[in-house]
């Protein structure tokens, strides 16, 4: 292969079109490539506009002598740290792969140049220019001329470049690292918490390092911290470009592995399994951390020191139902999805049926657990919170759970554990859609019939005694899952086998 | 150790649009019976070893193990062992837990388990039971080592192992075969095994069928110094 360097450059960047386009990004039917096409112009277009009326809102809460700039600087800090969290758990740093080339005569530090470059092209940083640009214009434009809008903008993109390449490296060293993760969850809690408390710290920070920077020539200086991430990163791919090419994973998985014959029966097994299943794939666990940040879902509906009182009752049976069984309707939908890989194998074994929808309830059941648990602090709103929260919890389980089980035996799609789950579709088809009129549907109703003709608290009443009654059909209900699921089984593991 | 579990096929016949994937009059396997299965690829051998463990229906016909039809009764798999592919593998465990979770399956006490492993530990060569990597990191040999094995827990009496041979190392491949023979010899169970290794098959197993197209082309119920000769006269006339 003779080959000039642009040349070269020019055959790798279409190859990572290529992969791009023909894997990952959009799999599945037409169903899912409008879904994703929808999302995509839905965020562009958000933070287009956003970037464009923004500064006009900005000016109106501005005061005399400053700059929407300077107003925006205070900010820019949380801004960059919680971005640069959302990229360590959703941006995918992976551009190219090395071992496609490593025997090509290519040299190996011109691929990490390629690898680092074709990384910057990413999502996060596409959303962020579409703010960017129309921001800058619209604010330091008329407001202070040409220059500080040019060096504002250069400011912001070498910002932007930095926390892209940064979160790529925290991500090469700290991958599957789960106590690292951990930590940017406590930060990222840190975070929110000095928001909720009105702590003005870190926007005083802010303001001091950012504040008269943006708008002035130093910001191009800026300059240098992408470019010291870029070195971060060379040096650790170039240590460590064994690693990178096979990314040999022996992992230590202390906790996990003293699950084993935690209990000997097999719905332990199969509980303990999942949790692994859970816990050690891309796809699982950026759900699951999905969820987690969709319990804070309620304070956008929740107003501190607005009594339940003076909420709508379907609105407030629709967050209580939604906050409590995300976690569980989140993993749920695509349960027996999550095994197609081994599906034959699970049912060549001797694991009675009833068992393994068992082992999912429990499962289940403990991931509303979960939810309610986290989502019990909107106490500190209202304390009836607690009590809706609780009441629509018990519904979950009692009866959401069982439909979420029914529904699982429709599943025909397979999905893919390592890839993440931003934006991606993959095993979605329409029974995800209309499982959710069952789900959230029924208990808004219900509950804003009973308030309605009586009062709030029969509505509670109503909603936790359905739950209960429902649980005591628990034998029931999983012999007829478990009845449906035989019916299902062939034409499930039949769709299961297809690749895609 | 006595046995009664027989394999029994009859009229199966499964098609994927207008091809005939298997079309199976009558096949007895007797207990204590090995049987080698060799064929082409498409000749249906994956299509038959699906629906012998029901996962797939066939279009007509009934598959039968020790007596029990597999689509009506689940109680089969109480002593049936199967691995077919790396579908088989929950391949985010590791190899000891995977055997773990296939003990519980089966009521298999961890003693019990460790026992059962120990005749595959030759063949393991100190790559398998206590590492820490995942079934995904190993290597596809490995793979199919663990699958083999866990194949064999909880003391099955109808085992059917899909090319147990291939991508095995050449040491493994024959410890596999002194150890399924062994335990053919100690336990009289009940085997179906293909490959794509003539000589294997001829060498580990009592009677051989070719399976062509779908259809039970040859049945060689006696195999003998000859069986390999006959083999492979006729797969090289096969166009």
């Amino acid at each position: 292969m003779c080959m000039n360097a642009l040349g070269l450059i020019k055959l790798l960047f279409k190859h990572a079109y290529k992969s791009t386009v023909r894997k990952g990004f959009v799999r599945g039917g037409w169903p899912a490539k409008l879904l994703v096409g929808f999302f995509v112009v839905y965020f562009l277009a958000g933070f287009a506009l956003l970037g464009y009326f923004l500064p006009q809102i900005a000016i109106k809460n501005t005061a005399e002598n400053e700059t929407v700039i300077q107003v925006a600087s205070q900010f820019l800090l949380y801004i960059l740290l919680s971005d640069l969290i959302m990229r360590f758990f959703f941006q995918s740093s992976a551009g190219i792969n090395i071992k496609h080339y490593i025997l090509q005569p290519v040299y190996y530090k011109k691929l990490i140049h390629l690898l680092l470059i074709r990384s910057v092209f990413n999502f996060f940083n596409a959303l962020l220019l579409l703010f960017i640009i129309p921001f800058s214009v619209r604010a330091a434009l008329p407001e202070q001329g040409l220059a500080a809008g040019v060096f504002f903008t250069a400011g912001m993109v070498f910002l932007m470049l930095f926390n892209s390449l940064i979160a790529d490296y925290l991500r090469r060293v700290f991958a599957g690292n789960f106590k690292a993760a951990l930590l940017m969850v406590v930060i990222l809690a840190g975070i929110f918490a000095t928001e909720m408390l009105e702590n003005i710290a870190l926007t005083h920070v802010s303001q001091f390092i950012f504040g008269d920077l943006l708008a002035s020539p130093a910001a191009l200086l800026l300059a240098v911290m992408p470019v010291l991430a870029y070195r971060l990163n060379q040096r650790h791919l170039a240590e460590n470009r064994y690693g990178e090419m096979w990314k040999v994973s022996a992992k230590k998985s202390g906790f996990l592995s003293r699950l084993e014959w935690s209990g000997k029966d097999p719905i332990s097994q199969l509980t303990a399994m999942e949790w692994k299943l859970i816990l050690r794939n891309k796809r699982t666990r950026s759900v699951m951390l999905l969820s987690v940040f969709f319990t804070a879902y309620g304070l956008i509906f929740y107003k501190p020191g607005t009594e339940v009182a003076e909420y709508n009752t379907p609105m407030l049976a629709f967050i209580g139902t939604f906050i409590t069984a995300f976690a569980a309707m989140n993993y749920g939908q695509f349960l027996s999805a999550w095994e197609a890989k081994f599906f034959d194998g699970i049912f060549s074994r001797n694991i009675q049926i009833e068992d393994y929808y068992r082992a999912k309830f429990r499962l289940l059941s403990l991931l509303v657990g979960i939810s309610f648990a986290l989502s019990l602090f909107y106490g500190f709103l209202d304390a009836e919170l607690m009590i809706s929260h609780t009441v629509f919890a018990v519904y979950n389980v009692g009866v959401n759970l069982y439909i979420l089980l029914f529904f699982s035996t429709y599943q025909r799609k397979k999905i893919d554990l390592d890839a993440g789950s931003v934006f991606n579709y993959q095993g979605t088809s329409a029974v995800q859609f209309l499982i959710m009129i069952p789900l959230l549907v029924v208990p808004v109703f219900i509950f804003f019939a009973v308030s309605f003709f009586f009062e709030r608290y029969a509505g509670y009443a109503v909603i936790a005694a359905i739950g209960i009654l429902s649980l005591a059909m628990h034998k029931f209900w999983i012999s007829g899952i478990a009845d449906n699921f035989r019916e299902k089984k062939h034409a499930m593991a039949m769709g299961f086998r297809r690749k895609d | 150790m006595k046995n009664t579990h027989h394999i029994s096929i009859e009229n199966a016949r499964k098609t994927y649009g207008d091809h005939t994937a298997l079309d199976v009059e009558k096949l007895e396997v007797k207990p204590g019976e090995c049987l080698g299965l060799v064929g082409n690829n498409g000749a249906g051998k994956t299509t038959l070893f699906r629906s012998l463990l029901d996962l797939i229906p066939l279009d007509a016909g009934e598959v039968k193990l020790g007596g029990l039809t597999v689509n009506k009764s689940e109680d089969w798999k109480k002593f049936t062992g199967a691995y077919l592919d790396d579908g088989f593998l929950i391949d985010f465990l590791k190899p000891d837990e995977y055997f773990e979770f296939a003990a519980s399956a089966h009521g298999v006490s961890r003693d019990d388990l460790n026992a059962q492993l120990s005749r595959f530990e030759p063949m393991f060569n100190n790559e398998i039971t206590g590492k820490k990597a995942f079934i995904r990191d190993l290597s596809m040999g490995n793979r199919k080592k663990t699958g083999i094995a866990a194949a064999f827990i909880g003391n099955p009496k109808i085992v059917i192992l899909d090319e147990p041979f291939a991508n095995l190392d050449p040491s493994g491949q024959f410890k596999l075969r002194e150890v399924i023979a062994q335990i053919i010899a100690e336990q009289n169970i009940t085997v179906m095994i293909s490959s794509h290794d003539l000589s294997h098959v001829a060498e580990i197993c009592s009677r051989i069928i070719i399976l062509h197209e779908g259809k039970i082309l040859k049945d060689i119920a006696e195999t003998n110094t000859q069986t390999l000769n006959e083999l492979e006269t006729f797969f090289r006339g096969v166009k």
